[in-house]
């Protein structure tokens, strides 16, 4: 009698494991991530722009029609990252997304800066290389700290009229973006 | 919510969809429904139809989505827009084809949850009108 029920403690126990080791891995096993649907958009180390989800048409990074998207990817293995550049004087934001699809850090030029984006992403390493000042930066640059390499950055700019769109767009394409190598 | 979408930062905006009326039924584009009242603080917001796949379902002609700056709003500030497939005065969310779809509200920029109440958590109401 003590031994079945010690089988089923036991049986219920893995059962648990096993249930929850797949519940949790599952995310990692997608196929289609955001960083699958962005590496054909040829985003790496420039800004891309997104094209526009047309009605009727699959909008699977349920991007919204009346933004433009300007998107670039990063390694950070290559050296800190960085995307500058001025941007219309209208609502815009930064998002950086790690591999996984997750905002790691996101900021609106509402918060005091205005038209010029200058940004610089430090992994860990060169995150302490820079407080031992051994990376020489620019006054003002916002400084993120990321825990991963690979790193998504998203530009999402509104154009206050549809008329403007286009020019918004060759704004938004113009940014810099990049690594540059520790020296 | 993992769905592999380019989700908004916390800083960025919040978006909120509605797949359901206020009575609890689901939205299809065989109805009319009104969006009446207001929403929490934003630089702006966007109003978009989808469904299940994310799809727009907003009329192919029209720009896809309302905005904010562009509707007309009630002297006290409140706001009615018409959403469906039927003709409607005012602001109207044109819709095309049949079967259930979703509204999408984005707040771009808000002040929405971000502090320690929820007081100026207002959210419009959603009514269904007539159907075909």
């Amino acid at each position: 009698m003590i031994r079945t029920l010690l089988w089923l403690v036991g049986g219920v126990l893995l059962g648990g494991i096993i249930h929850l080791v797949v519940i949790l891995t599952l995310p990692q096993l997608a196929e289609e991530t955001v960083w699958t649907r962005i590496a054909p958009l040829d985003a790496d180390n420039r800004v891309a722009i997104l094209p526009r989800p047309a009605p009727g048409e699959p909008n699977p990074l349920h991007l919204d029609p009346e933004l433009v998207y300007g998107v670039c990817r990063l390694d950070l293995s290559a050296g800190p990252g960085f995307i500058s550049g001025t941007l219309p004087d209208a609502f815009w934001s930064v998002a950086v997304y790690n591999e996984d699809g997750i905002v790691t850090y996101s900021t609106t030029n509402r918060d005091g800066i205005g038209q010029t984006l200058e940004m610089g992403l430090f992994n860990a390493a060169q995150t302490r290389l820079l407080a031992q000042q051994e990376i020489d930066i620019v006054d003002g640059l916002l400084v993120v700290e990321a825990a991963s390499d690979n790193l998504i950055v998203l530009v999402r700019l509104a154009p206050p009229h549809e008329i403007m769109r286009e020019r918004f767009e060759n704004r938004l394409s113009s940014l810099r973006c990049g690594t540059r190598p520790v020296t | 919510v993992r769905e592999s979408a380019l989700q908004l930062g916390r800083s960025e905006g919040l978006q909120f969809v509605a797949t359901a009326d206020d009575e609890g039924n689901g939205l299809d584009r065989a109805c009319s429904y009104l969006v009446q009242g207001r929403v929490p603080v934003s630089s702006f917001w966007t109003l978009v139809a989808v469904d299940e796949a994310w799809t727009s379902v907003v009329a192919p002609q029209t720009d896809g989505a309302l905005r904010s700056s562009q509707i007309i709003r009630e002297n006290d500030g409140n706001f009615i827009i018409h959403v469906g497939t039927q003709l409607r005065p005012g602001n109207w969310l044109e819709l095309a084809g049949e079967g259930p779809f979703a509204l999408a509200i984005t707040l771009y920029d808000t002040t929405a949850l971000s502090g320690f109440n929820a007081a100026d958590m207002h959210m419009p109401s959603l009514r269904r009108e007539a159907c075909r």
